[in-house]
């Protein structure tokens, strides 16, 4: 596409004012039957102002009430604005006599920045003080453009041709030359002004259409010195225009004021745009309640309500007076074993009932619960209890390296006398670990008052109460649980521990949402994606709570059918452990759906969050930066980590509290909702699990067999996370190790979701010029060994069943399977496993449990375990 | 600049203390925001972080820990 | 306000179909360019439009808020038509849509042998060439701008026949085939060419319109029942408004039926479906 667009682009216009006038040869006059200041004579003028001329056309508008207005439209390569004000007060203008032709120029596409929604290209005018010259706005166009894109090198247009200003190392020093490229932005400047003719009032319209995307003119009239912007709306909307706007005349002013600021040091956003980004970055609402500790608060509600049922696990239910009794004893056991006030305690249990009483009993006893996942290798067990400094693990392991372990049976005491202490709430509620870049996990702290915070946040926006039934469906080592449990338990609601082998299989997970008649259903998009597959008709939950990875919207549709929103409230909430679970929350709608938006909307009350450019700077709605979050969720900061907590936690630029760089791209929108874009770094999320890719690389580096190695997320399907796969690429030492080896000792150490499915040897890794990783050159990985495809294998079986699991391997993998291929190194993960499973039960065969896919990852291995095992559950 | 600041070891940082007792590193040409003082540097990153590690003793704020009557 | 910003030109806009025509596209926010011929023709047995008469409808439009360029000009005349054109793009930068609504009922109530060579000539150099005259000015610059929506009015009489009108039903006749033609030109560049086809349009005296009441005289009915003995004749039992006319030009003339061209509009309450 290439401009100028329009021939209304070529045309400028001049209205004068005149109280009764004579017309002359050669104008239209046009009667106009109401006073000038009517409605319809606004139109009548708007028109005549918007109408392009291929030569000069002068327009009288004779008012009712006597005035009128002489409207004179010409091109301006043939009437300069001087000219046209000659032209029309009747003196002879010439015309130029080689109208200088306008080259055509190619049109930058839409930025990204500019919002652009097909909207109308409303003007905006603004009054200026000071005209500067061509080349101060042209200068200020560029650094204002450069600040919205520092990837694009901005090109402006005029009238006689394309300029850049190049980057120099003041504003002083920063001249215009002549560019070519793509023009976004052009610049119209005429300071002239005209003498009077006997008219009192003048408008200048200095280009019908935009000549431009984004034009700006500068201009005088009788009004005094003008900058009007005129915009297509396919390229950038009309609240960004304007804001684009005032950026520019703060800039401009820079430039006219402080020549010798730096480039650098230009400030784009004056404080009164200071401010109103701030406030755009916060809830519309407050933050109703105040900061107590979550015994305090869970108290209140077994006051409330002893005798309703608080957890529900496997059909047995646990009242709140039960669970506020049980926790009691189990805190006191929990103080007679030395645990005191600010320590911490590890819990490493199943997900049950007595893993929620243990953790309210943690808290009771005024320490901080670390949660630790039963799955984990032992050695991340290890590390987590030595890096947090446990004294004492809560678990049903047989033992754990570095601390004392203790059951749920062995705790529960019953002193003469409470002697369970009021907590604080600034003191540390839990400590859940995060995938470290550095090679092992790091832990966050959470204070007391930000779980409240966050179930003050919610409560009342989802009308949270006695009568909701909620799911615990995640690991208590992953802190959407802490949404789930205290959600629920702070609000009087009902708990329903979904375990973990109905967690994996959707249609009993479907049953007991219906048997138990869920009503609060929290949910990673990819957890949500197989519960789909299912018969879902029957589950009749009013809120789903989607959090932990990106949720692609269009995925609600087939839910929205048979659930709809009047019935059902689908809610996507961006969140970051360091922030205290959730950030942001937006309602989805049908409407939402079908236009797959990527809002996560505005923040909770309470939160707030900044977008931030690569210095730190805030940055106004459009442009893409680091999201920042302050308010009420940001945690204390890494466990022993105080110098990665000034680096992370850093200072809140308003409040003197601290804020949490995230890490995360995301977006403003003008309306307050955020965009979120992605990730800044190498840290990924594979199916609602957040993974450092650099842990992963660490982990196996420390392998004595791997001189390098690169981790890379690929997703073969954009449309289907089961098809997200960790590829790992390793340079081995010369004549040791093989790919396999590499993989079981990462296997040791890594739990299952961050384990490379494919680790593939490589004589030496990819660099690009600049010696970084290039991941475009690294090869399709390769298996481990050549699976036996169609080949006859050492031991032939044969048999129905192998037959079959071959076959629905193969179908759901979607490659060839030998008897001895493993499961994994075939592209298997979890996702994969379930439909596998599936397929078994649909075929009246027995389901496989997923710890047995993984104890024995080939068909010949599931057979046989299949041969020996007892029914399943 | 496609290094972040805070993560830049080529420029100078501060470290910042606010009256929690919260520290923060900053980059040494931004402006200190209110609410926080300068308690160390313009410096390396890395002598900034040293300072952290040495001196951010307890990261319970200030107000905890009174409360706690230590 | 579906034609906001559109330059429209109607002929024969002096009074009846086209003067409602031209209200009803001012309302919609369109400038207007009104043609008559302004004078009598001597092979029409009855008044034509009248100056005052056109600048009676360039008051109404002006009421409802448009710009307005009224002149006369006789459409046999293609010099007068190109003239005429030039000055509504020194006006109002293009035209938009032209409507082709001038026309003459009369003469007419011959069986065909009886008409003579120039009642014959008159009938298709006003109601069929006309037309094509207008198409023909503003054809090429909505070509160039690829925008442009071109109305003609044609008939019933287009569609069936009528005894005792023979030069009238072939012109009319002609004007849809003209307008399938133009229409196969134009598609290329998006511009649009349409036609509407009115049954018994009532004469509504403020619009000054009497092209029924000369059908039913060029027919022999009696003038003053001429409108019960054609209401009989309707299935709906009642005549076309000017109004309902003027809807389907707007129609036709905004971007709502972009898609439409080459194609045929018939607002004749039914009678030409049986």
């Amino acid at each position: 596409m290439s401009g100028p667009l329009l021939p209304a682009a070529h045309c400028h216009a001049l209205r004068l004012r005149f109280r009764g006038l004579t017309a002359r040869p050669g104008q239209w006059v046009e009667d106009v039957p109401v006073p000038a200041a009517d409605p319809l004579a606004e139109r009548r003028r708007a028109v005549e102002l918007a109408r392009p001329a291929d030569r000069p056309r002068e327009v009288l508008l004779r008012y009712a009430d006597g005035l009128c207005d002489l409207i004179v439209v010409a091109p301006r390569g043939h009437l300069g604005r001087t000219a046209l004000h000659r032209q029309a007060v009747g003196v002879s203008a010439r015309s130029r006599e080689t109208a200088p032709p306008t080259e055509p120029f190619p049109l930058a596409p839409p930025p990204a920045w500019g919002l652009g929604d097909d909207g109308p290209g409303t003007a905006h005018t603004v009054p200026l003080e000071h005209a500067g010259d061509e080349a101060s706005w042209i200068v200020a166009l560029a650094v204002t453009l450069r600040r919205y894109d520092p990837d694009t090198t901005p090109v402006i247009g005029t009238d006689r041709g394309s300029l850049t200003v190049e980057l120099a190392a003041s504003l002083g020093e920063s001249k215009p030359v002549t560019a070519s490229g793509a023009v976004l932005a052009g610049l119209l400047f005429d300071d002239s002004a005209p003498s009077a003719g006997g008219e009192t009032e003048t408008e200048y319209v200095p280009c019908l259409e935009p000549v431009f995307p984004l034009t700006v003119s500068v201009h005088r009239d009788s009004g005094g010195l003008r900058l009007r912007c005129v915009h297509l709306g396919g390229h950038v909307s009309t609240e960004i225009a304007a804001q684009f706007v005032r950026h520019l005349v703060h800039v401009h002013r820079q430039v006219l004021h402080r020549p010798e600021t730096p480039l650098g040091d230009v400030e784009l956003l004056d404080a009164l745009e200071t401010a109103r980004v701030v406030a755009l970055g916060h809830s519309p609402s407050p933050l109703a309640g105040g900061p107590v500790s979550v015994p305090e608060a869970f108290a209140r509600i077994a006051s409330a309500t002893p005798d309703r049922v608080a957890v529900t696990d496997s059909g047995v239910g646990l009242t709140y007076r039960e669970l506020d009794e049980r926790s009691d004893r189990l805190a006191h056991g929990l103080r007679a074993r030395g645990v005191a006030a600010g320590d911490r305690v590890g819990v490493c249990l199943e997900r049950s009932a007595e893993l929620v009483l243990t953790l309210l009993a943690v808290l009771k006893a005024g320490a901080t619960y670390v949660p630790v996942d039963p799955a984990y290798p032992a050695d991340r067990i290890a590390h987590t209890a030595q890096d947090a400094g446990l004294g004492l693990m809560v678990t049903r392991l047989p033992g754990v390296a570095g601390c004392t372990p203790v059951t749920p049976d062995e705790l529960p005491y019953a002193p003469a006398e409470s002697t369970l202490p009021p907590t604080d709430p600034d003191a540390l509620a839990y400590v859940i670990y995060t995938s470290g870049s550095t090679g092992r996990p790091k832990g966050v702290e959470v204070p007391h008052r930000n779980v409240i915070a966050l179930i003050d946040a919610t409560r009342d926006e989802y009308g949270f109460g006695a009568a909701d039934v909620w799911t615990w469906f995640h690991s208590s080592a992953f802190d959407f649980s802490v949404w789930e449990i205290w959600g629920c338990l702070l609000t009087g609601g009902r708990l329903v521990v979904v375990p973990y082998c109905v967690s994996r299989e959707p249609d009993r997970f479907r049953d007991l949402l219906v048997a138990e008649r869920v009503t609060v259903l929290s949910q990673t998009p990819s957890a949500f994606a197989q519960l789909l597959d299912v018969d879902h008709a029957r589950i009749g939950v009013r809120l789903v709570v989607f959090g932990g990875e990106p949720l692609d919207a269009r995925m609600l549709l087939p839910w929205l059918d048979q659930h709809p929103e009047s019935v059902c409230r689908p809610v996507n909430m961006f969140g970051i452990t360091e922030t205290t679970v959730h950030v942001t929350q937006q309602t989805l709608t049908r409407k939402l759906a079908l236009a797959a938006t990527r809002s996560v909307g505005r923040p909770l009350p309470g939160w707030h969050l900044y977008v931030t450019d690569p210095a730190g700077r805030l940055l106004p709605p459009g442009i893409a930066g680091e999201i920042c979050v302050g308010g009420a969720g940001v945690a204390r900061g890494y466990l022993g980590r105080r110098d990665l907590t000034a680096q992370r936690f850093t200072a809140d630029p308003v409040t003197g509290a601290t804020m949490y760089r995230s890490g995360d791209l995301g977006r403003l929108r003008p309306d307050g909702h955020l965009e979120h874009l992605g990730r800044i770094d190498n840290q990924v999320k594979v199916r609602g699990f957040r993974i450092e890719l650099d842990e992963i690389r660490s982990v196996l580096l420390e392998d004595p067999d791997v001189r390098a190695a690169a981790v890379v997320v690929r997703q073969d399907d954009p449309t289907d996370t089961a098809t997200t796969r960790i590829d790992a690429y390793v340079v081995l030492a010369d004549g040791h190790g093989d790919p396999g080896t590499v993989r079981r000792r990462a296997a040791d150490i890594l739990p299952e979701h961050m384990l490379p499915a494919t680790v593939t040897p490589l004589d030496s890794l990819p660099l690009t010029a600049n010696g970084k990783l290039d991941r475009t050159k690294l090869p399709a990985p390769t298996a481990r060994h050549q699976p036996t495809r169609g080949i006859a294998p050492a031991d032939p079986v044969d048999d129905d069943l192998t037959d079959t699991l071959t076959r629905i391997w193969t179908e759901v993998l979607g490659v060839p399977v030998g008897p001895d291929d493993d499961f994994f190194e075939l592209g298997g993960n979890s996702l994969y496993a379930v439909r596998i499973a599936a397929a078994l039960r649909a075929r009246g065969l027995p389901s496989v449990r997923l710890r047995e896919l993984y104890r024995n990852p080939t068909v010949r291995g599931t057979v046989a375990s299949l041969g020996t095992a007892s029914p399943s559950p | 600049m496609t290094t972040n600041p805070f993560d830049d070891d080529t420029i100078e940082h501060l470290v910042l203390v606010n009256d929690e007792g919260q520290h923060s590193l900053w980059p040494a040409f931004a402006e200190v925001p209110a609410g926080w003082t300068i308690v160390h540097g313009p410096a390396s990153r890395p002598s900034c972080l040293d300072h952290v590690n040495e001196h951010w003793t307890d990261m319970r704020p200030k107000s905890l820990i009174e409360a706690m009557g230590e | 306000m579906r034609l906001h910003g559109k330059s429209v030109l109607v002929t024969g806009a002096a009074r009846g179909l086209g003067r409602a025509i031209a209200l009803a596209c001012a309302a919609e926010g369109a400038d207007l360019t009104l043609l008559d011929i302004c004078a009598d023709l001597p092979g029409v047995p009855y008044p034509l439009g009248r100056p005052g008469q056109l600048e009676h409808t360039a008051a109404l439009c002006r009421e409802a808020g448009a710009a307005v360029l009224a002149a006369p000009a006789d459409i046999r005349d293609l010099r007068a038509v190109r003239e005429a054109v030039t000055r509504a793009r020194d006006r109002f930068g293009r035209i938009d849509v032209a409507v082709n609504n001038a026309g003459i009922a009369a003469p007419s109530g011959k069986p065909v042998h009886e008409i003579d060579e120039d009642e014959w000539s008159l009938m298709i150099d006003v109601d069929l060439s006309g037309a094509w005259r207008v198409i023909r000015e503003v054809g090429k610059d909505m070509s160039t701008r690829r925008a442009g929506s071109i109305i003609n009015v044609a008939s019933t009489a287009g569609l069936v026949g009528y005894r005792h009108f023979a030069g009238y039903v072939a012109a009319k006749h002609a004007v849809i085939g003209l307008t399938k033609a133009a229409a196969l030109d134009y598609a290329p560049t998006k511009v649009r060419v349409n036609a509407v086809c009115p049954g018994s349009v009532r004469d509504d005296p403020e619009a000054e319109g009497r092209m029924l009441a000369e059908i039913a005289r060029a027919l022999e009915v009696p003038v003053d029942e001429h409108e019960k003995t054609f209401v009989e004749a309707q299935p709906m039992n009642t005549l076309i408004e000017p109004d309902d006319v003027a809807a389907a030009v707007v129609f036709l003339a905004s971007d709502a039926s972009r898609q439409i061209t080459g194609s045929v509009l018939t607002v004749d309450g039914g009678f030409s479906a049986r």
